[in-house]
Formats: structure tokens, C-alpha cells, sequence
């Protein structure tokens, strides 16, 4: 009997196994159905991208039947890989999160698809059609998400990785430009030069002069920060602190990768021993803020900001009392940080306008508006700015 | 200390001495060989779906004759494009997911055995946490993939190394003192791990460690399936042949020696051939848990506890699972699902009911 009840476990076991098996394949099979279905939207937007390089090509044909070589050229990308690029691009990928937001700023018309999907505030900024795209993941290095197959099949005719130069990087480039047979290029950027990447980026995807907009707009704000900053000696700094998470207790410490643009501005008071370069900065205690005890204090997006005021444990600390807090706007990005990018440079201009009014010719208004139209192309109307600036304006 | 959820030879040779149908142990050797072929038809099965499944268009005909290409030269119907899709990011994939299936399941059965403890999995001796401490640090020193692979390999064997030595000079119950070795080591590496993750750049190499730590296929390249499969093969083909000496394992030191079979000799080559191809495994995708727990436990059901069915089986469901599970990590989403993940999702549960299954024995 309890032989024949063990081939009957041993059988159930067997079907229920074949069972799993089946589901799984029936389940990957339903998600490639349905990944086909989303990616049309994609496909087309490649597709269109492809007919026009035919027509670039008939033309080219036409005019002295020229070779299939002259087409290309031979790039030079900033960790001095030598690429081969078609000389028309008009399909493009980013390699990740900081290089889909320069690309949105440069070439948004040329991306087959997003390192990451973008959410409701940011496809208000760059549009709706957006919200179609597939997204494929980050390349990161030794291992990441990127789905190459997807991105093979949206046909980009680059990959473009933006940011620091980062040891690795050329090895990893490399292999994956192998693998996929795609191009993939890198193009330094970094807060004190945003204006030399998207020259370098308009040169190779033929935008030239969008590129010298934006590099113009990016040397001009960086140049008017840094110029009103020389007249205004550290020790006349606005003693500050970027706090952050549900309670308020991580800050981004002074000289961390993420509080560039605090340290370019202001007196940063937190000075921790181990500076965490992570977008949630180093865990700190009320106490040693209250020893500290900033003068000014600006608060994540998500952090505590709304109930501070009335939070007994945190009376007592300068900023607080006197009402001299805000919260840092995180639309279509954050301003200072998460990732640091080119969302900086609003960053850039709107702290020491909010530190040092006087300093200044133009208003945070002013530049808000102006970045927003030059970066995002996008028009801010009075209820937008409005909303924007909420909490992040003196009162 | 020891939990039986499966029937342990012992009890399965009194239950056949009780029974009166000698010819049962006969068929149950004829049943679970049938299992074993139909184990190797259903992964033949999933290697062609999964050839002929991706992201990017490759019609099963085209994808057929580029593989017929490297036999007998075809005319090309395909595209370059297509072509460098196919034999540089799908077919190194699928290779590796089955080598990586396959060894890790067999690990894992070999361990259990080995360690007379079916809750034992392959990373028991501190091998993922020691490559993962050493994919870390590689990441942190910006060796580029290769460096993190290497550094990630010879930090699992020299975990697995420091475990048996420290092991080697302790006194009592040596099969304990062997596991309770290995979950201290690991303890230490994954603080190590953490130690990392706590000072590693947000933007890249948090995320990259991050990613390493929850294992995935996504990068799989053809250089990485040729360097590691001879190692795999050696691992794998001694497991293999040591399977009916596996089994004597499992019935106790004494009784092994009575058979003529040094207990010890056989234990260390075991362990040292399941440690080089979980390090293998490992060093190419990241920590990928369960494979190695469930699998085993999955064939038992099947095949029973006999080695000379259960490793064959292992191998064959193993490679089978892992490569149904990838095809869904890439096949989901246009993005990628790390496979660790998706394979924790089948393995907690079946854990769960493993569990809960023993209470009613």
C-alpha cells in the first residue's frame, strides 16, 4: 500500500514538475507575444529612422555614386576609442539614466528607446509619445540590466554613454559594441564643462546647432554662478545643509560627489568622516544637526519638509526656527542631484539665487523659465513656475 | 539536526524487504531511466524554442540555416545584423544557461549527498559570498568584466579552501564542523560584500555590484562560454563518474568502508569538483540561488535518491530550468529581469512546500 501511494507521490511530483515547465515556457513565450505588441511603437519610429537613411543613401548615390565606405567616418569618443559612425544618425540609444537625460536635452526626435520609463511629470516635459517607448535598462560594467536583443531590434545606429570617465569603461564599451555590432560611444560630461559634450554630441549626430545652444546656455550659467560667487568670500558663505529620506536624517555631505553644486555655493555643514558618494548621502543623527545647526536648509523632495515646522524635535535648530527651509523642485528631475547630470546646472542656478538674492541681476523665475525652454524646450506656463517654485523661493 | 523529507535508502531497502514484489526495485530503475531520457527530450525541446525565441526578429528558417551555415556553407537569407545578434548575444546565452543550470543542480545534489543534509545548496561552503567579495572589489578597482570574472573565480576557491582548513583543524563531527565553517566564512565575505556596497559610487558601481549580487545571463559572450566550459566539463564528467560512490557516501563512513570505499578520499574529490564548477558558474553570472536546492530536490521526487539516476537527472533538469527561467528574464520585459530574482520566485515556495510536506510524513 504504501508503496503504491509513493508512486503515486513520485508521479504527482513528476507532473507537477512537467506542469511548472510547461507554464514557464507558455509564460515566456506569452511575453515575447505581448513585448511584441509594445515594441511596434518602437519598431516603427526605427523603421521610419531606416527609410530615411535609404533616402540619405539614394541621394548620396545620385549625386556621384558614391561608396557604401563614404557613408562612415572614423570617431574618436573621450576615452579614445576609435568608432566607426554612419555620417547620417538618426537613430540613437542611451547607455543608461544620466545619458538618457543629456540625450532628451539634444536628440529627443532620435531615440529609439529609454534607459528607463519615464514617469507622468517628465512625459508632460518631453512629451506623450514617450510613454511608447521600450525600455531597455542600463549598461553598468561587469553586470547590468541592459536587454541587448531589445535594443538590437530598435535599431539604433549608436549607443551613447555620457558622464566621468570611469575605469573599465573602454574594456566594457567594447564588448558590447562587439556583441551587438551597434556602435557605442563616450562622451565625457561634467558640471564644469555640460557645454563641451553637447558640442561633441551635436558635431556627431548632426545637430550641430542645437549642440552650440545648449553648450553656449551651459557655459553662460555655469560662468554667471561662478562670477558672482568670486565676490562673495567663504567665510560670508550660508552656513547650509541637503537633507533628505521619510525622516529628514540623511545628508549629502560637504566634498560628496552628489553636493558639487552646494559645494560650489555655500557652506556645506555636514562634515562626516566616511563621505558617502550615494544619491541618500550619509545617515546623520537630529542631535548633530542641532550641533551643527545650519542656517538654511533644503529638503529632498519626499523628505520631511511639510512637517517640520511643527515638529517639536526639530525646534530649536536656526534654519527651522526662523522659517529659512525649503524643498528642492524634482520635476522633470531633481535640481541637485539623483543623478547628478545636466539637471544640475538648474541646481546650479537656482541655489545661489536663493542664497544670495542680491548677488544676482536676474530673479529664480527668470532662469527657471529660461532653463526649462532651453534645456527642455519646453514652455513653462505661470501656474507651472508657480507650482515649481512653491516651497523653493523665499517667502 | 538532520530533517528527512525524502526517503533515505535505508528506508526505502526495509520497505522492499517488506513488500513481497521483488521485480519493484528493477522497474523503479527502468522508471527513473525513462525519466532521464524524457528529461534529455525536454531539454532538446527548450533549446530549440529558445534559440528561436528573442527580442530581436530572426526567423526560425534563418536562424536554422545560420546554424546549418557553420556545418554546410547556405546561402545567406539572413542579414549581418542578424547573424551577429544570433551567434554573439542568443546562442552564447543559451549555452551558458544550460552549463550554469547543469552545474549548479549537480552541485548541489553532490553536496547534499556528500553532506548527508538535503538542505544543502552549492554556495554552503562560501562560494558565492566569496566571489561576490571578490566581484566587488574588482568592481571597486575598475578591473572591466574579465578582472571581475578572474577575481571573482579565485575568490570562491580560496573561500571554499580557507572553509576546509579551518575545518581540517577542529575537533568533533566533522560533516558539521565543515557546514558551520562555510556559514562563518560566508558571514565574513558578505560583510566584506556590504562593506563594498557602502563605498562604492552610486551612479555605476553600487548598481553593477547590486546586479552582480542578484545574478543574471545579460552579458553572456561566446569568450566566456569557451573559458569556462572545460572546467565545467571536468567538474561535471568527475561527478559523474564518482555518482554510485556518492551513494555509499550517503550511507555513513563505516559503512562505505565495509565496501571497499575510502569515505574521505571520495568526499574531498567531490567536494573539490563541485566547488570548481559552482566557482565557474558563479564567476560568469553572479549569484544565482536555488538552482542548486530545488533541482536535486525536484529529481528525487522523479528519479529517487539512487546517484546514479539523480545526478544524470540533475544535470538535465537543471540545465532545462535555468534556461526557461532565462528565456523569460529576457523575453518579459524590453528590459532585463535579473535571473537571481526569478529564480528565488520558484524556489522559496517550493521551499515552503517542502516544509510543510514533511510535517505530514
Amino acid at each position: 500500500m504504501r508503496m503504491a501511494l509513493e508512486k503515486k507521490l513520485r508521479r504527482a511530483g513528476a507532473l507537477l514538475a512537467a506542469a511548472a515547465l510547461a507554464l514557464c515556457l507558455a509564460v515566456g513565450a506569452g511575453g515575447c507575444a505581448g513585448g511584441g505588441d509594445a515594441d511596434a511603437g518602437g519598431a516603427a519610429v526605427a523603421a521610419g529612422a531606416a527609410a530615411e537613411q535609404d533616402a540619405g543613401a539614394a541621394a548620396a548615390d545620385g549625386a556621384g555614386g558614391a561608396s557604401a565606405d563614404a557613408g562612415t567616418y572614423e570617431f574618436t569618443d573621450d576615452l579614445g576609442r576609435t568608432v566607426t559612425l554612419p555620417t547620417t544618425i538618426e537613430a540613437i540609444c542611451p547607455s543608461g539614466f544620466t545619458a538618457q537625460q543629456v540625450l532628451l536635452t539634444i536628440a529627443p526626435e532620435k531615440m529609439v528607446g529609454l534607459a528607463q520609463e519615464l514617469n507622468a511629470e517628465q512625459l508632460k516635459i518631453f512629451g506623450e509619445a514617450f510613454a511608447d517607448y521600450p525600455a531597455f535598462g542600463a549598461v553598468l560594467g561587469a553586470k547590468d540590466d541592459l536587454n541587448r536583443e531589445a535594443v538590437a531590434a530598435a535599431a539604433p545606429q549608436v549607443i551613447i554613454d555620457t558622464g566621468e570617465a570611469k575605469k573599465g569603461a573602454k574594456e566594457d564599451l567594447d564588448a558590447l559594441q562587439e556583441q551587438l555590432g551597434i556602435p557605442v560611444v563616450f562622451i565625457e560630461a561634467k558640471l564644469s564643462d555640460y557645454g563641451a559634450a553637447y558640442e561633441r554630441l551635436g558635431e556627431m549626430l548632426g545637430v550641430q546647432e542645437r549642440g552650440a545652444e545648449l553648450a553656449a546656455y551651459c557655459r553662460d550659467a555655469y560662468q554667471t554662478t561662478e562670477d558672482a560667487m568670486a565676490g562673495i568670500p567663504a567665510d560670508q558663505r550660508v552656513k547650509m545643509a541637503y537633507l533628505l529620506g521619510e525622516n529628514g536624517l540623511n545628508a549629502i555631505a560637504k566634498t560628496s560627489f552628489q553636493g558639487a553644486v552646494m559645494d560650489m555655493v555655500a557652506d556645506n555643514v555636514v562634515m562626516v568622516d566616511d563621505v558617502s558618494g550615494k544619491g541618500n548621502g550619509n545617515e546623520i543623527s537630529l542631535e548633530q544637526i542641532a550641533l551643527w545647526n545650519p542656517e538654511l536648509i533644503i529638503f529632498q523632495s519626499g523628505s520631511i519638509y511639510n512637517t517640520v515646522g511643527d515638529d517639536p524635535a526639530w525646534a530649536g535648530i536656526a534654519a527651522i526656527d526662523s522659517g529659512n527651509y525649503y524643498q528642492v523642485p524634482n520635476d522633470p528631475y531633481c535640481w541637485m542631484n539623483n543623478p547628478p547630470t545636466v539637471n544640475q546646472l538648474m541646481g546650479l542656478q537656482w541655489l545661489p539665487r536663493l542664497l544670495y538674492p542680491d548677488a544676482f541681476d536676474d530673479s529664480i523665475e527668470d532662469v527657471t523659465r529660461a532653463y526649462y525652454q532651453t534645456m527642455y524646450r519646453y514652455d513653462l506656463s505661470d501656474q507651472e513656475l508657480a507650482d515649481l517654485l512653491q516651497d523653493a523661493v523665499r517667502k | 539536526m538532520e530533517l528527512v523529507i525524502y526517503p533515505t535508502d535505508e528506508e526505502t531497502t526495509v520497505k522492499q524487504g517488506v513488500q513481497t514484489s521483488p521485480p519493484s526495485a528493477s522497474a523503479t530503475a527502468r522508471r527513473a531511466r525513462a525519466v532521464v531520457v524524457a528529461l534529455a527530450v525536454l531539454m532538446a525541446a527548450a533549446i530549440s524554442v529558445s534559440l528561436l525565441l528573442g527580442r530581436y526578429p530572426i526567423a526560425p528558417g534563418e536562424a536554422a540555416s545560420m546554424l546549418a551555415n557553420l556545418v554546410v556553407p547556405q546561402a545567406p537569407t539572413w542579414t549581418e545584423q542578424q547573424a551577429t545578434l544570433f551567434f554573439n548575444v542568443r546562442l552564447p546565452r543559451v549555452l551558458l544557461a544550460l552549463m550554469v543550470g547543469c552545474c549548479l543542480a549537480v552541485a548541489g545534489a553532490a553536496y547534499q549527498g556528500t553532506f548527508q543534509n538535503p538542505l544543502v545548496s552549492p554556495d554552503i561552503l562560501g562560494a558565492s559570498q566569496g566571489a561576490a567579495f571578490g566581484a566587488a572589489v574588482a568592481i571597486l578597482l575598475g578591473l572591466g568584466s574579465v578582472g571581475v570574472s578572474l577575481l571573482a573565480f579565485a575568490m570562491a576557491l580560496f573561500t571554499v579552501l580557507l572553509v576546509l582548513l579551518i575545518s581540517a583543524r577542529a575537533k568533533g563531527n566533522h560533516m558539521m564542523v565543515v557546514v558551520l565553517a562555510g556559514v562563518m566564512v560566508s558571514s565574513l565575505f558578505q560583510a566584506g560584500v556590504s562593506y563594498a556596497k557602502l563605498v562604492a559610487d552610486p551612479t555605476d558601481e553600487l548598481a553593477d555590484i547590486t546586479y552582480w549580487l542578484m545574478g543574471s545571463l545579460t552579458g553572456a559572450k561566446m569568450s566566456e562560454v569557451a573559458t569556462v566550459f572545460p572546467i565545467m566539463l571536468l567538474g561535471c564528467g568527475t561527478l559523474f563518474a564518482l555518482r554510485w560512490r556518492i551513494n555509499i557516501l550517503t550511507m555513513g563512513d563505516e559503512e562505505a568502508a565495509t565496501m571497499g570505499v575510502n569515505a574521505r578520499a571520495v568526499r574531498i574529490v567531490v567536494i573539490v569538483a563541485a566547488t570548481l564548477i559552482t566557482a565557474a558558474s558563479v564567476c560568469v553570472t553572479g549569484m544565482i540561488g536555488w538552482v542548486g536546492l530545488v533541482i536535486p530536490h525536484l529529481c528525487r521526487m522523479l528519479v529517487g535518491p539512487d546517484y546514479r539516476r539523480l545526478i544524470p537527472a540533475s544535470m538535465l533538469m537543471g540545465a532545462t530550468f535555468l534556461l526557461v527561467v532565462d528565456d523569460i528574464a529576457r523575453l518579459a520585459t524590453t528590459a532585463e529581469i535579473p535571473i537571481g530574482i526569478l529564480t528565488a520566485f520558484v524556489g522559496a515556495p517550493f521551499f515552503l512546500f517542502l516544509i510543510t510536506r514533511k510535517k505530514k510524513l
